[in-house]
């Protein structure tokens, strides 16, 4: 962390090597869009060029970051596709960059119906195995506001799955 | 399945799925449920099965997400092109003092930390302490020189800019723990082979293969390049000369003059400094 704050540059490709890959995939599941390259190197120059925070808070702020970026990028990307819907009504072949699909159809549906909140939610849960408090912190909410997000996301993609037969394939 | 746990006016089970949920999820801890579970089997697997769900349901969140293609943290990317400005290293703070001193030990003791002598492309001219150079060297280079007047005008601000430009590539030396003069092969998709023509530091592959960042450098020039980046706690505040080395002050100069090319090897930043066309192989050496 110390090396990161002096700006040296193994210890800021240290962290990109590390962290990288799961900034992807929450970046993935919050904008629920596999484009996302760009984002999470806007992640990381906000990173190179911050004043990096005590090491205590450093995580909640890195994951802040992270959520700011991707809702940014998901109002970008609302913008775009609502030209696009506009220019796909005009001239019909014009094919839309839409988001692609994961390639289970009903966790597709499951998390598609779920509020961006709770999305950032299940992404931080899962694939930064971050504890309550400090998603609770990343996305600026009380503790107790993450046990229900949390509990209202699960509870609707389990419901989802099952209703999907999922239990039978799974 | 027979549940025990049930709420004595209503018959409905005191501890419902939610609430089992809430615990499998960690959310929370429900001593009441624990102390309930162990005696009463039913509820057990009920809960056992709870885990099993939630465990399922976040594999399935983990699998819905494509994992990423096996370069992806490879810096050299040129996907990443916007974070190379951000992955070399950073210029220690100079001051007009600092170049100033650093100068004043270099021109009047003819000492100078590093030594490259590039065939006939420097000559050296002694009189009234100034520096000469010839016209194959780069345009910039020259006009740098020219600018910078006599090396013992250490107060010129053009004398200043000629010591970041010796400062720079000193520095450059100093970061890496590799230095080969190689020549460029023509860059095959997003790699560019480099034949070592001779080791100036340390020891490396006699060819070497840099990821290309940005654009390619010309097939057959030769370069510097500068692998395995060694990197200090701290920068030393005031650089030492090496006692011995003879002056070729205007070399590193043009040698500095030239842009930096940034590319990625082995997953570490690499630097290339091209060389002005003619330049002799067996004329640069570090002494």
């Amino acid at each position: 962390m110390d090396r990161l704050r002096r700006e040296q540059p193994e210890a800021r490709a240290e962290f990109f090597r590390r962290y990288a890959p799961q900034v992807r995939r929450i970046l993935f599941l919050q904008g629920f869009c596999e484009e996302v390259d760009d984002a999470v190197q806007e992640v990381f120059i906000k990173v190179y060029r911050a004043q990096i925070p005590a090491e205590e808070t450093f995580l909640a702020w890195f994951y802040r970051v992270i959520l700011n970026t991707g809702r940014d990028q998901g109002r970008r990307r609302k913008t775009r596709h609502g030209l696009m819907d506009k220019l796909h009504q005009i001239a019909p072949e014009v094919a839309a960059d839409a988001p692609s699909a994961p390639a289970d159809p009903a966790l597709r549906l499951a998390l598609a119906e779920l509020s961006p909140e709770l999305r950032e939610c299940v992404a931080l849960r899962f694939f930064a195995d971050l504890p309550l408090d400090e998603i609770a912190a990343a996305q600026d909410i009380p503790v107790g506001t993450v046990k229900s997000r949390l509990h209202g996301a699960m509870k609707h993609l389990r419901l989802t799955l099952t209703e999907s037969g999922f239990e039978r394939n799974g | 399945m027979a549940d025990e746990s049930r709420d004595e006016m209503t018959g409905v089970p005191a501890f419902d799925d939610d609430r089992l949920l809430a615990f499998a999820l960690g959310i929370d801890d429900d001593p009441q449920l624990v102390a309930a579970a162990a005696a009463d089997e039913g509820l057990r697997r009920r809960l056992d099965a709870a885990r099993v769900q939630v465990e399922q349901v976040g594999a399935q969140v983990r699998a819905a997400v494509p994992d990423p293609d096996e370069h992806y943290t490879d810096l050299g990317d040129p996907r990443w092109a916007g974070l190379q400005e951000f992955l070399v290293p950073p210029r220690p703070a100079k001051t007009r003092g600092r170049a100033s001193r650093w100068l004043r030990v270099l021109a009047p003791a003819a000492v100078v930390l590093v030594a490259v002598a590039v065939g006939l492309a420097v000559i050296n001219d002694r009189r009234d302490g100034t520096v000469a150079i010839n016209g194959s060297l780069p345009a910039a280079a020259k006009a740098t020189s020219e600018a910078a007047g006599p090396l013992t005008d250490a107060g010129s601000d053009a004398a200043d800019r000629a010591g970041d430009y010796v400062q720079a590539l000193r520095d450059d030396l100093d970061t890496f723990a590799v230095v080969v003069l190689a020549r460029a092969k023509v860059a095959g998709g997003v790699f560019q082979r480099f034949v070592v023509v001779k080791f100036l530091k340390g020891e490396g592959p006699d060819v070497v293969s840099l990821r290309v960042a940005d654009h390619p450098a010309d097939e057959g020039r030769l370069h510097l390049l500068f692998l395995r980046p060694q990197y200090r706690a701290s920068v030393e505040a005031t650089p030492t000369p090496i006692p011995g080395a003879t002056v070729a002050t205007n070399t590193l100069e043009a040698l500095a003059a030239g842009v930096p090319v940034v590319y990625s090897y082995q997953g570490e930043t690499a630097m290339a400094r091209e060389l002005p066309a003619g330049t002799d192989p067996a004329a640069v050496e570090l002494q």
